[in-house]
């Protein structure tokens, strides 16, 4: 049975802070490429956004670990509103076989997810 | 550059484009003839509209899109494989029935008279002369069934053929008048293809039936184009990133803040264009012999859009505020100041506010329809005078929060930050404008 494992020290980052972090994976197969991706995508009432910012391949093993690091552009933020939530995600991909595993973080000045409508400067 | 959506732009405006040159050149032979009056030029700005359009869509595919990444990069998870093939085939019909009725029904017959024209002439004497009624339920559609026989280079041949309108329509007067004119019995002059003698015509004079079917045909082929197309605009998703955050270019110093839709003056353009489009096609609609349905669903809409209309225009005449921040940009947890005046008369308002909102707009397609919901998230009224006395100027500062959301614009969803002036003007359209100010992260 194949599975990918992400493993990151944090899950809630500041805009331009660096991701450090590892995968490790066992495959039925061996795999054509594997690649580590972070994006964004978007999730409510508009059709989906999604923008890959950073994409690093590892060597195509049946088994194996690999680091990697991303650097966190100032935006957008992680935020959740009536409307539109972004949400940002680390993930592991094998090709061809599709295997995927990931893992969702928090980008935001606050380090938590910004709501939109809650008035932060009164709490 | 996207090379599928450049080259169905291109197609659209070579057709578009050819129609008008040949509906030009007819309309101009009718008025130098002096059949009709020249403001039938008027006309041209229909077929016009659609080369604009087909303008407007080059411009977008070939100059208005620069991606940022080389590669189409796709994630695997399920978010991403998304509905496009649904959309394509569901727009597919929809583009192959206009561009079919655009080609088949308007360009070919419009090609074939123009080419006509040039063919022999051959004495012909109308044998059978008769109109041809379609019964339906619908509502009956007519045809001019006009035979003639015709001596060309010393042999004699038959030709079924009046015109090039292969199509019945509703519209029996124009059919009755090509029967009336080549009564059984009648001389006339046939149209004959020297290269295929076997094909002939009494007229290949340009019906307005033509133009109608042209028009029709298009705006069934934008639908269905825009869906088919639309999963190629949005082929690499990846472009949206290096969209998607305000460059920091702060530039430094007060700016004068623009209408977030081109204020009244474009807005009254617009409705401008629109409206003698439109109200030009059902006037002409209530000329022919359409169906009562038709002209009611046609006339509904001219009156709404003639009100419309009507009121951007009247909105020309209200005062219209002057905004002067002292910067365009701004980061969360910081401020601006804000200068505004009003230019005319302001005494004709009677409450007046200006107030800075935070809001969330998503686009999102139902059906062949795409709508975009908005909603407000953050809200601080800046200026406000309720009962009147206006002032015609002040300033206000902006605090913007500092934990809040950015300004961001994906492909289909926002986060904008606004200026609203709105101002209540009695038995007078109301101010409504909004200004549009970038907020940068923390």
């Amino acid at each position: 049975m194949s599975e990918i494992f992400i493993n990151l020290r944090q899950l809630s980052f500041k805009p331009n802070d660096e991701i450090k972090g590892s995968v490790h994976w066992v495959l039925d197969k061996e795999p054509k490429d594997i690649a580590v991706r972070l994006f964004w995508y978007t999730r409510g009432r508009g059709t989906e956004d999604l923008s890959i910012v950073g994409s690093v391949s590892v060597p195509p093993k049946q088994r194996g670990e690999a680091d990697f690091h991303f650097s966190i552009p100032a935006g957008p933020y992680t935020f959740s509103g009536k409307l539109i939530s972004v949400i940002w995600a680390i993930e592991c991909v094998a090709n061809p076989s599709d295997e995927c595993a990931r893992q969702e973080i928090t980008v935001s000045p606050t380090g938590e997810e910004i709501l939109l409508g809650q008035d932060y400067d009164k709490t | 550059m996207n090379i599928f959506s450049g080259l169905f732009f291109v197609i659209w405006t070579v057709f578009s484009g050819f129609m008008t040159v040949m509906f030009a050149g007819s309309i101009h032979k009718d008025v130098q003839s002096g059949s009709s009056s020249s403001w039938m030029y008027v006309i041209l700005l229909f077929p016009l509209s659609f080369v604009l359009i087909g303008l407007w869509g080059l411009y977008t595919s070939f100059l208005g899109v620069k991606s940022g990444f080389s590669k189409k990069i796709r994630p695997k998870t399920e978010f991403a494989k998304g509905t496009t093939l649904g959309v394509f085939f569901f727009g597919l019909p929809f583009f192959v029935a206009g561009v079919g009725v655009m080609v088949f029904l308007s360009i070919v017959p419009v090609v074939k008279s123009v080419l006509a024209m040039g063919w022999d002439r051959a004495p012909a004497e109308v044998t059978h002369s008769q109109l041809k009624t379609n019964y339906d339920s619908d509502g009956n559609t007519y045809k001019a069934d006009v035979h003639f026989r015709y001596t060309y280079e010393g042999q004699v041949y038959h030709s079924k053929t009046y015109d090039f309108q292969i199509m019945s329509t509703s519209g029996e007067k124009g059919h009755r008048k090509k029967v009336d004119s080549a009564p059984v019995g009648s001389l006339h002059d046939a149209y004959v293809n020297p290269w295929n003698p076997n094909e002939a015509v009494l007229s290949v004079k340009l019906s307005w039936v033509y133009l109608f079917t042209f028009i029709f045909g298009a705006i069934f082929a934008a639908v269905g184009g825009a869906l088919v197309f639309s999963p190629f605009f949005k082929m690499d998703k990846g472009e949206v990133a290096t969209k998607t955050l305000p460059k920091p270019k702060l530039t430094p110093g007060p700016v004068v803040l623009r209408c977030r839709y081109g204020g009244p003056v474009a807005k009254f353009i617009g409705l401008f264009i629109f409206t003698i489009i439109w109200d030009g096609v059902v006037l002409i609609l209530f000329k022919q012999d359409a169906p009562v349905w038709f002209k009611g669903v046609f006339g509904f809409f001219a009156v709404i859009i003639t009100f419309a209309f009507g009121h951007s225009f009247l909105s020309l005449f209200n005062p219209r505020p002057v905004l002067q921040a002292s910067s365009k940009h701004a980061r969360l947890g910081g401020s601006l100041n804000l200068n505004w005046k009003m230019r005319g008369q302001v005494q004709k308002i009677e409450s007046f506010t200006i107030t800075l909102i935070g809001q969330e707009e998503a686009t999102y397609r139902r059906g062949t329809d795409t709508y975009t919901d908005r909603a407000v998230f953050h809200q601080q009224v800046m200026a406000e005078y309720p009962h009147g006395n206006i002032p015609s100027m002040g300033t206000c500062a902006i605090k913007i929060p500092r934990v809040s959301m950015h300004t961001w614009k994906s492909q289909n969803n926002k986060i904008l930050w606004l200026i609203k002036v709105n101002g209540k003007i009695r038995k007078w359209p109301d101010i409504n404008e909004e200004y549009e100010i970038m907020i940068l992260p923390y």
